[in-house]
């Protein structure tokens, strides 16, 4: 009787836990998207989203975050194509061009040695680079930075969905004489709804990579004009307005922290609805 | 590359002798053959140019401070001191915490997923919590400051900018790591190991906690390490809400709400003011080499973990 007892409270107290856990999860998760959402849409204006800043770097003054915004924009997608030119290809090399598991697992190993660098290393790491060829901080030195950060999570993701193709379909397509070249058609377009996923997610992380910009893509007031110039971006244009004690530079602070949020979850549905859509065309 | 050769003799039996009697583009297979293969093995070149080149940085700094002013308590670049544990007290700290709270909340959410909850609220909650490993660390770190800062100081901590801040923000951002993977493993476990369970008189708790879970214990410890690997290498919002300040931190009772700075926010913080190969560009370097270090440990030490779990379950004992 009595050990019934005790397993009664067991079993509610592990049952009120796990509720308590995840009530509190989702409690955060709602609060951290209204709070960015109250803060920002008080300060969001017209004039803040078309408009770089008009006074001084720290400074107050009018103006907006467009320079962070158009900043961002051609970093992620340059550091995205960039990117992807170099997983994809290594990604099919190794589910196509090589059979020696030796080297499989050692490109496998880098892979998931560059999923765990931080991004400030990548900063670092890429500013020596800079200081080697005479460079300074740009917008190009930032799109390869990110590109750098991006190329683990794409690479290990086209992994996970090249892995998902069915062999038969492969071995098909080579019983009726495909070259290599041909199977890369078949298996691109087998799993495009996956890869294009994969992008949109990366895509995601690397719009929000604030420390492996900050010495290789600088940040300015200006609009973005040359890839030689520095470019600001909405990550640093939060870090660096935040701690300004100008209320007119907080409240960009506080819009850029909305639009960078509502941009990566936006591309984060996105992913999903693409992925959805595509799948239809694929061969299950 | 001698790899050709042996890689074309495939079980499969691919068309490689047909290549060369197709008339379509040749040249373009030769090229495009040759261009993944180059991608394929600079995957490993990137690797080792990425640690080359903070060896040839941060290395040099053995050379110029001894180690015992390296294992200082003082960080003061501008009096050429280097003590380089404060800083790595400070991750420590700062990493500690985080995982404390992350991972009971984290693990607990994940059995709750998925053994305990119906399916509607599994498809609801999933793509929630993949929502919620979106957000950037940076918007973390700016509500840190603006809402989670203030609340701690009115607590009664002297300054909101603590560890602890560091802490939640970080704690939340290594959540979804947690959840998702942990979730993965769970889910891993056969129906047949919690059907036997219940079958011998088990409740359901008791068959989560002595069968499940240590079956699928790898991969939590995996998602754990995970966590922390995502924790210890975040920048910018900890260096926003911790304090920024490099000093030793009083060890007591209220450690944790002390402002400290981690090795990671002292590389962003002045790496763009020093001088290009002093001994301060040099130790900055170091900490580089020193955080590249701990992560492939941690990273490497969790996928040893999973794929173990991988190889005993294709050997039927899980």
């Amino acid at each position: 009787m009595k050990r019934r007892f005790w397993r009664n409270v067991e079993e509610k107290t592990a049952q009120g836990l796990m509720l308590f856990s995840i009530v509190t999860v989702l409690l955060i998760l709602i609060m951290i998207v209204s709070m960015t959402i109250a803060r920002g849409a008080r300060v969001l204006s017209w004039e803040m989203l078309t408009q770089p800043p008009s006074g001084g770097f720290y400074l107050g003054g009018g103006g907006g975050i467009l320079n962070a915004m158009l900043g961002s924009l051609y970093l992620t997608l340059g550091g995205l194509v960039l990117a992807t030119f170099i997983a994809l290809p290594i990604v099919l090399y190794l589910h196509l061009y090589t059979r020696n598991h030796r080297l499989r697992r050692l490109v496998r190993l880098a892979l998931d040695t560059l999923w765990g660098i931080p991004g400030i290393v990548y900063g670092a790491f890429a500013f020596i680079l800079m200081i080697a060829v005479g460079m300074r901080a740009s917008l190009l030195a930032g799109i390869i930075t990110l590109a750098l950060v991006m190329l683990p999570i794409l690479a290990r993701t086209f992994d996970e969905v090249l892995d998902l193709v069915p062999p038969d379909l492969l071995n098909a397509a080579r019983s009726l004489g495909a070259t290599r070249l041909e199977l890369i058609e078949v298996l691109v377009r087998q799993s495009l709804p996956g890869l294009v996923t994969a992008m949109l997610l990366g895509m995601g992380r690397g719009a929000g990579e604030a420390a492996a910009v900050l010495f290789t893509a600088g940040y300015t007031d200006s609009l973005p004009t040359s890839l030689a110039r520095p470019v600001a971006s909405l990550p640093l244009a939060v870090f660096f307005q935040l701690s300004t004690p100008f209320p007119e530079a907080q409240a960009r602070a506080y819009a850029a922290a909305l639009v960078l949020m509502a941009v990566v979850l936006g591309v984060s549905i996105l992913a999903r609805v693409v992925a959805a859509a595509l799948g239809r065309y694929t061969i299950r | 590359m001698n790899v050709t050769t042996a890689d074309d003799t495939t079980s499969t039996g691919q068309a490689g002798p047909l290549t060369g009697t197709t008339d379509r583009g040749t040249w373009r297979e030769f090229f495009v053959e040759h261009a993944i293969k180059a991608a394929g093995i600079s995957m490993i070149a990137i690797v080792g140019l990425i640690f080359f080149f903070l060896l040839r940085e941060g290395l040099p700094t053995l050379g110029e401070v001894p180690l015992g002013a390296l294992l200082g308590t003082r960080w003061y670049p501008i009096e050429e001191l280097y003590g380089l544990i404060p800083l790595v007290i400070g991750s420590l700290l700062v990493t500690a915490g985080s995982v404390l709270i992350a991972v009971p909340l984290g693990l607990t959410t994940a059995i709750y997923l998925s053994e305990i909850a119906p399916q509607w609220q599994r498809d609801i909650l999933k793509p929630l919590i993949e929502v919620l490993a979106g957000i950037p660390s940076i918007v973390l770190g700016f509500l840190g400051w603006v809402a989670l800062a203030p609340l701690i100081q009115s607590l009664g901590a002297p300054t909101g900018l603590t560890a602890f801040t560091g802490s939640l923000v970080l704690a939340y951002m290594a959540l979804p790591t947690i959840i998702s993977i942990s979730e993965d493993a769970l889910y891993a476990v056969p129906k047949e190991y919690r059907d036997g369970a219940l079958a011998i008189g088990a409740t359901q708790w008791q068959a989560i906690r002595m069968v499940v879970l240590r079956a699928a214990s790898p991969g939590l410890v995996t998602a754990v390490m995970l966590g922390i690997g995502r924790a210890i290498g975040e920048t910018m919002a900890v260096m926003m809400v911790t304090g920024n300040a490099a000093n030793m931190p009083a060890f007591g009772p209220a450690i944790l709400f002390e402002p400290v700075r981690t090795m990671t926010a002292t590389i962003a913080a002045e790496m763009g003011e020093v001088s290009q190969g002093s001994v301060h560009y040099h130790t900055l370097f170091l900490i580089g080499i020193l955080l590249f270090i701990i992560t492939f440990a941690i990273n490497s030490l969790a996928g040893r973990l999973i794929g173990g779990q991988e190889q005993r379950r294709k050997r039927g004992q899980i």
